[in-house]
């Protein structure tokens, strides 16, 4: 199939990546709410490269079969577990240094850099090196088989039932950790959790719906949707309002235009994202006024 | 009132930043009743003796004695970082606070930060003293045996100040052990007894 046949719109050929999409979508906001919140806004950055770099070491190491044996690309659920692992490792890295005071930025844009470099000396290096564009591109074109859907939708909606439950713990250690730390909490060790948490999520989704798309619904949502959001309980939810009615779009656009469904996911979000907050934006104006109007009684008395 | 029955008692308490003793040693007993002040010039040790207390600081040396079942809330002079959650005023005094009647809970303490009508209104968006005063109020909302504040009048108008020193008495009458490292003392007009712990300057003998 060449890349003409893809972006025709086939239901078949698209259905199970949208739907893919759409179950990264429902959690990957949360996510970056977190990272957010704690300064770390880069990560969403390197972590999802990290986890592509940890897909073309499993193929790395898959190009030196025992003796005899055949070469075989490695499964999914390899690819899966060396994207785990190596974000996880570079998130590790990354909770050590902000314990140092250090900031993020400055461990996640080198992790970013050193990871798409190493991603493609890996491919490189491999005995798939011709292979290298498809296999790192899945978010492109989103061609995606039943099995990898349900995970991908089946891993979304977990990681959507674990973050609701626990945000307000996750949100208190990001917003006064010192706080936490009277309460006989733990802020760092639950940083570090969080961490390992979003490199598991990505480094599951990754090799699934590919870094690109995963890095979109991590930042994107977040980054346009926290000036309308007028808590911080309705933050996530509008976030991923935003980032799930951005695949739907995205889709349509896809099937309109004979897009890449992948490439036109990433240019909805920012439209869906705004159009969400925008609609919220009532609440927001009205939290506002309500502000004004205590101050200036305040200022009254 | 012997060490044993107060409920926090410094013994022979050196405080620092890591290993570089800052104050002390030394022997104090803070007792329910009393609103207890820490004062005393800048650098001589009134926040780091509050944050050791609060168990964010080790002790150089010695020791701090309480029940165990003691309980502390502690109102700093600032979050640690500026937030970009948007917490609203209501999800901050709340937080710690267990989903049961947390409600009333926040309004009686945000009521008595003069901060009622400011609940929805987001944390980030409020002053320096409107958030110090919130910060209070999230102290109080707790209800814990003891409560400790680094400077909760500094950034206040007079006015408020008196309301926040009436609340601290208030509590302090009520039966917590309330300390507050401060330069302002109360005012002599309001009801309630406070007793005063003045460090001596850094580097004093």
């Amino acid at each position: 199939m060449n890349l003409s046949d893809a972006t025709d719109f086939v239901w078949t050929h698209h259905a199970d990546g949208v739907l893919a999409a759409a179950g990264v979508a429902l959690a990957a906001p949360w996510l970056g709410i977190q990272l957010g919140a704690r300064r770390s806004s880069a990560l969403g950055l390197a972590v999802p490269k990290l986890a592509s770099c940890g897909v073309a070491l499993a193929y790395f190491f898959a190009s030196t079969p025992a003796a005899g044996a055949e070469l075989v690309e490695p499964d999914q659920m390899t690819r899966i577990l060396f994207a785990s692992i190596v974000a996880g490792l570079g998130m590790t890295i990354a909770a050590f240094t902000r314990r140092g005071q250090m900031q993020v930025g400055s461990i996640a844009l080198p992790l970013f850099l050193l990871a798409i470099a190493a991603r493609d000396l890996l491919f490189l290096e491999s005995a798939f090196g011709d292979l290298g564009a498809a296999i790192e591109g899945p978010g492109r074109l989103l061609l995606i088989d039943p099995d990898d859907r349900s995970l991908a939708v089946a891993t979304g909606l977990l990681g959507l039932a674990i973050l609701a439950t626990l945000w307000r713990p996750v949100s208190d250690a990001a917003f006064d950790p010192t706080d936490l730390r009277t309460r006989g909490g733990r802020p760092a060790l639950r940083d570090l959790l969080l961490y390992l948490f979003v490199a598991a999520f990505v480094g599951v989704v990754t090799p699934l719906v590919g870094d690109d798309l995963v890095l979109g619904l991590l930042v994107l949502p977040p980054i346009i949707l926290r000036p309308f959001a007028w808590s911080a309980a309705s933050f996530p939810w509008l976030a991923t309002s935003g980032s799930v009615t951005g695949v739907g779009l995205g889709f349509v656009v896809a099937v309109e235009r004979d897009w890449p469904v992948g490439v036109s996911i990433l240019v909805a979000l920012p439209v869906t994202c705004l159009a969400v907050g925008l609609l919220a934006s009532p609440l927001r104006v009205r939290q506002l006024l309500i502000a004004r109007s205590t101050s200036a009684r305040a200022g009254h008395r | 009132m012997t060490r044993s029955d107060a409920a926090i008692a410094l013994v022979r308490l050196t405080v620092g930043r890591g290993r570089l003793p800052i104050l002390g040693p030394l022997d104090d007993a803070f007792e329910p009743g009393v609103l207890h002040l820490v004062t005393g010039p800048n650098g001589c040790g009134k926040s780091t003796l509050i944050q050791t207390i609060a168990g964010l600081l080790p002790a150089v040396s010695g020791e701090i004695i309480h029940p165990a079942h003691t309980t502390i809330a502690y109102s700093g002079q600032t979050t640690e970082r500026e937030p970009s959650l948007p917490m609203t005023v209501f999800e901050v005094v709340a937080s710690g606070l267990p989903r049961t009647d947390r409600r009333d809970a926040v309004t009686r303490a945000l009521a008595s930060v003069d901060l009622a009508g400011r609940a929805r209104s987001r944390f980030s968006e409020l002053s320096g003293g409107q958030r110090r005063r919130v910060l209070i109020a999230r102290a109080l909302a707790r209800r814990t045996s003891v409560l400790l504040l680094d400077e909760p009048t500094s950034e206040l108008d007079p006015a408020m100040t008196r309301r926040i020193w009436a609340s601290l008495l208030a509590r302090a009458r009520e039966g917590q052990v309330v300390i507050a490292a401060t330069h302002a003392l109360p005012p002599q007009d309001l009801e309630g007894a406070w007793g005063e712990l003045r460090l001596p300057s850094a580097g004093a003998p």
